[in-house]
């Protein structure tokens, strides 16, 4: 793909549909992110039963641009009321808040906003420069790479997700693995633990699963407390002063290479993207001692990190169907929806779609200055409707969403279902993003590695010889290796013979 | 946390035997697959490895008290400042909340009650706009959200736009 | 105040009423149609009723919206259509291959494919594919390789279309493969270019494509006559190699239970003939490796019957379907 494929499916999506899409759409992103307990994930899954209806290249539209939308818009609330809008903005509250208490608010926005753009635009450079040198293995994948690949980024999931405990990320992986498994089996179609039932045979859908995992546990958890807050402070300037910006240039590159490289890492998402960003630029300051009390700097890294994370999650999207984050996971069972086969094959099947994504990209990132910079005062209104209100109306929509999908209530009902279980192991500090991951993973496992036996009849030896494969292999005792204390044992270990 | 990963445990491993089960309960070898194409292999090693993370679970909440006093360490939130003039407590229409919306567990079971009544019985049964006005009603009613007649209001408005929008269009069948 | 608060709730509830119950006089159709495809956007059978929407849409003077409601092989879909009101508002598009099989293969026992009313408007033949750089030049290698034993033959899944034709090929060619089934036509298909498996048989719609960009190679189309693809050349029919080897495809269409109204259904099918006899569905069709057709009533009951006939016992055979299909009342050809 050269850079004037990707200016060339720029202009093509210049026309007003597109355009009034993108705008709305970050708008809703931004609208949803800011809203605290409603996350990334729960915009973009919100969306992709809403837009069911919609033609393929309008919807993957609408997506990106709502999740390029919602990882910004968390930065309102971080920074207004202290409380992250997505837990990506996390990072973003201990210098955000601070400064909107100095009566800065305006100016924290501002100085996000353009964080934000900065850290999407350089996601989206990564995202044109990688994806084609990872697109041009593709036709190496067959089924027992793909299987290789699925215990990966299971691997992966248990255990980036939970740092503190994995124990507890492996838990919920397990879960969502298992939760896969309901339905017809992909290969035999035999009913797997269906009770008989015809609309237990369809398997649970993706959607369901995630709105509930996702919204209707925060529904739960966000009504929980008796009191609520809302906002009241003043917004004054906004724009950023470009001396500003120039002067933390290299935090900003540096936040936006961490957060593409954690980004495309499969399982860990723009949350852990944004910690460490702002903990390299503490580390690397000229006045960390500022760093918690209001800098300029420590929100900049914070913003840019967890922006330039989308790109760099959805690299792995469109070159392997492993998604780098959980909203990229809803991302990518969307473009499924619709028809748009991402992986490996995608460049054969589809081959200006990466530029296509590219360009999209930075049309929502366009988007996101102008809707964040301009309608700051408006959107900040949202914050002031309560929240009984909200509430009962995003439970709407996201039944909605859940029913668009297939159209029969029965997933409605799972959506129900999987709230509750999001709300239990949230509350017992369970992550949710391993049960999506693994939701999804699940099914890619078990399929491939039937197949695979089938085709060379009970044969093994191809999962370990085909040089993918042991690349893969070789990754994931790696991962598993640096996250599980052995590698510790090992240092010591050798340090003790070498002394 | 101790002891809720106790009870956690035991809740896995009892879901973990129902799935062992039901993947034992499958077909093991047919016409034209042997156990490497049988549809319970995935589920059961899956369901296996599930069981051994609730029995880690359960001996841990018994003999690591010190693994539990550091993750807590670790997850303490940061201490914020209390004094901010920033943002504002919600006001619940009708003055002081009565007692029962003042315990968690009671909130938390009024908002599953009142979901489950719109999803498994409203929906479906009841024209679309119809059921869910009613659900945002009585949401908003319950807890004190805003007064009989704004709450009508958003209530209809909310119904109506929804299905509206959707069924007209986005072209996306409602219940 | 008291006052105005119980006319407005009473305004509310006359709307929400009203909205309710308005379409209820007038002549059929008086309500917008649901269209349900029991299977993923993009496929055939969405692609044939989306087509068709369009053009009957104009008959009718009302929207028809398509809803996707893929699982279970499309049965899931289908017994939401026969549990909606059987008042020609709810439509499903499938295929006569799909809906044949539904009973024996105990999806929908109590559902004959003697239930519904077809309306068959698009058929695309099977099609013997192999990878564009696989050694079997011409169909007698490709058979002769066959009949040695274990080759690999990919499908869309157990009961799917490429599975009926392979297993009728085994049949007819006295040979033995091994199956191995994807999740859904496409994978199918994409497999088979990147060389996992030997063959693939899927219908010609879906290798059109792949046909056209010369990443696979056609031996033979199952069908009696020999079929032109713009782009990619003339496939010979099986029938010059194997001449007793019966017409093998899918016909796409709508689907609907038998006991609708007599209104709804002389004004469906009138919209239906004036559909699939359009040139928008032509060329549909032809870009598609594909004929347009316009079966319905009798002929198209006609043509479900034979085919339930031909594949439950042939599925039955080969132990996919495990109950004889004259349990169900479906004799043997």
């Amino acid at each position: 793909m050269s850079l004037w494929t990707v200016v060339t499916e720029f202009i093509k999506l210049l026309n007003a549909t597109t355009i009034f899409n993108v705008f709305w759409a970050t708008a809703f992103g931004i609208v949803v992110g800011m809203l605290p307990g409603l996350s990334a994930t729960m915009a973009v899954a919100l969306l992709t039963g809403l837009t069911f209806g919609f033609a393929p290249d309008q919807a993957v539209v609408i997506l990106i641009a709502a999740y390029v939308g919602a990882i910004y818009g968390g930065s309102h609330s971080a920074i207004l009321l202290g409380i992250p809008g997505t837990a990506s903005n996390a990072a973003a509250c201990l210098d955000g808040n601070p400064l909107a208490k100095k009566g800065e608010a305006g100016y924290a926005i501002g100085l996000a906003t353009a964080a934000s753009a900065l850290g999407t635009f350089f996601g989206l450079i990564c995202l044109a420069i990688i994806s084609p040198l990872l697109g041009k293995i593709a036709l190496e994948f067959a089924s027992w790479e793909f299987f290789v690949l699925a215990v990966f980024g299971i691997v992966i999931c248990g255990n980036l997700t939970a740092p503190k405990d994995p124990l507890k990320g492996w838990v919920a992986g397990l879960l969502g693995l298992l939760l896969s498994q309901i339905g017809q089996d992909p290969i035999q179609a035999f009913p797997r633990f269906t009770f008989g039932s015809l609309q237990m045979r369809g398997g649970l859908s993706l959607i369901p699963v995630l709105v509930g995992a996702y919204g209707v546990g925060e529904i739960i958890a966000v009504m929980q407390s008796p009191v609520g807050y809302k906002v009241k402070a003043k917004i004054t300037r906004v724009l950023p002063k470009l001396s500003d910006l120039f002067r933390y240039w290299k935090t900003i590159i540096r936040s936006g290479v961490i957060g593409v490289i954690i980004g495309a890492i499969p399982g860990v998402g723009e949350d852990t993207a944004a910690w460490i960003a702002y903990d390299f630029a503490k580390r690397f300051s000229k006045k960390p001692e500022e760093f918690g009390r209001g800098s300029h700097e420590g929100l900049i890294a914070a913003e840019t990190a967890n922006n330039s994370c989308v790109g760099g999650a959805i690299i792995p999207v469109l070159t392997l169907a492993v998604p780098g984050s959980a909203p990229a996971a809803v991302l990518l069972a969307a473009m499924w929806l619709h028809g748009i086969r991402p992986g490996p094959l995608l460049p054969i099947e589809q081959p200006t779609f990466i530029a296509t994504t590219t360009a999209i990209f930075f049309l929502a990132t366009i988007a996101m200055a102008i809707v964040g910079l301009s309608f700051v005062r408006p959107i900040v209104q949202v914050l002031r409707v309560p929240r009984t209100i909200l509430m009962p109306i995003v439970f709407v929509l996201c039944s909605v969403g859940a029913y668009a999908i297939n159209g029969r209530l029965f997933d409605v009902g799972v959506m129900f279902l999987c709230g509750l279980l999001g709300y239990v192991m949230r509350e017992n500090n369970y992550p949710a993003a391993p049960l999506v991951l693994g939701f999804i993973l699940g099914p890619m496992a078990d399929d491939n590695f039937r197949r695979a036996m089938i085709i060379r009849s009970g044969d093994f030896s191809p999962f370990f010889t085909r040089p993918i494969c042991v690349v893969l292999w070789l990754l994931t005792l790696a991962v598993i290796l640096s996250r599980s204390g052995l590698w510790d044992l090992v240092k010591r270990r050798t340090a003790k013979v070498a002394g | 946390m101790q002891k809720s990963d106790w009870w956690c445990g035991l809740a896995i491993i009892l879901i973990s035997l129902f799935f062992i089960w039901g993947s034992l309960a499958m077909p093991w070898s047919d016409k034209g697959f042997d156990w490497s194409g049988a549809p319970g292999l995935t589920p059961l090693v899956l369901a296996i490895f599930l069981g051994i993370t609730g029995i880690i679970l359960m001996v841990r909440s018994r003999t690591n008290p010190k693994f539990y006093e550091q993750l807590e360490k670790s997850m303490a939130p940061p201490v914020v400042e209390e004094d901010d003039d920033s943002i504002e407590e919600e006001e619940p229409v009708g003055g002081e909340l009565p007692a029962f919306l003042k315990s968690e567990k009671i909130r938390v079971a009024l908002v599953i009650l009142l979901c489950a009544i719109y999803t498994f019985i409203l929906l479906g049964r009841f024209h679309y706009i119809a059921a869910t006005a009613v659900f945002v009603a009585a949401f908003i009613l319950v807890f004190r959200g805003a007064g009989w007649l704004q709450t009508g209001i958003i209530a209809v408005l909310v119904g109506v736009c929804v299905w509206l929008v959707f069924q007209q269009g986005f072209g996306v069948f409602l219940p | 105040m008291k006052t105005t608060k119980y006319i407005l709730l009473a305004l509310m509830v006359i709307c929400i009423l009203g909205i309710t119950f308005v379409p209820v006089l007038a002549a059929w159709p008086t309500q917008n149609i649901n269209l349900i495809v029991p299977w993923s956007p993009g496929g055939a059978s969405d692609l044939t009723a989306r087509t068709l929407a369009v053009q009957m849409e104009k008959a009718l003077g009302r929207r028809i919206t398509v809803t996707n409601t893929p699982g279970g092989s499309g049965a899931i879909g289908t017994q939401a259509m026969f549990d909606a009101p059987h008042d020609g508002y709810t439509w499903s598009g499938n295929a006569d291959g799909s809906i044949i099989t539904y009973q024996c293969l105990e999806y929908l026992p109590d559902i004959s494919h003697r239930d519904y009313a077809s309306f068959l408007a698009v058929f695309t033949p099977n099609v013997i594919c192999v990878p564009a750089n696989s050694p079997y030049q011409d169909f007698p290698a490709f058979l002769e390789a066959a009949k040695k034993g274990n080759l690999t033959i990919a499908s869309a899944g157990v009961g799917s279309s490429g599975h009926q034709a392979a297993e009728i090929f085994a049949a007819y060619g006295g040979v033995e493969y091994r199956h191995v089934p994807y999740q859904g036509g496409a994978p199918a298909v994409t497999a088979t270019v990147r060389g996992e498996v030997d063959s693939v048989m899927q219908l010609s719609m879906e290798v059109t494509e792949m046909l056209r960009a010369k990443q696979l190679r056609a031996l033979a189309v199952m069908d009696s006559e020999p079929l032109t693809i713009d782009g990619y050349g003339t496939i010979s029919p099986i029938t010059e190699w194997i001449p007793d080897f019966p017409v093998v495809g899918g016909r796409f269409g709508l689907f609907l239970p038998k006991d609708i109204p007599a209104e709804a259904n002389s004004k469906i099918t009138e919209a239906f003939i004036a559909a699939s006899q359009s040139e928008t569905m032509a060329k549909f069709a032809e870009e598609r490796g594909s004929k347009a057709i316009s079966l319905y009533g009798d002929e198209a009951a006609q043509v479900l019957e034979e085919g339930a006939r031909l594949v439950n016992w042939m599925l039955y055979r080969a132990g996919v379907v495990k109950i004889a299909p004259s349990e169900f009342g479906i004799p043997e050809p």
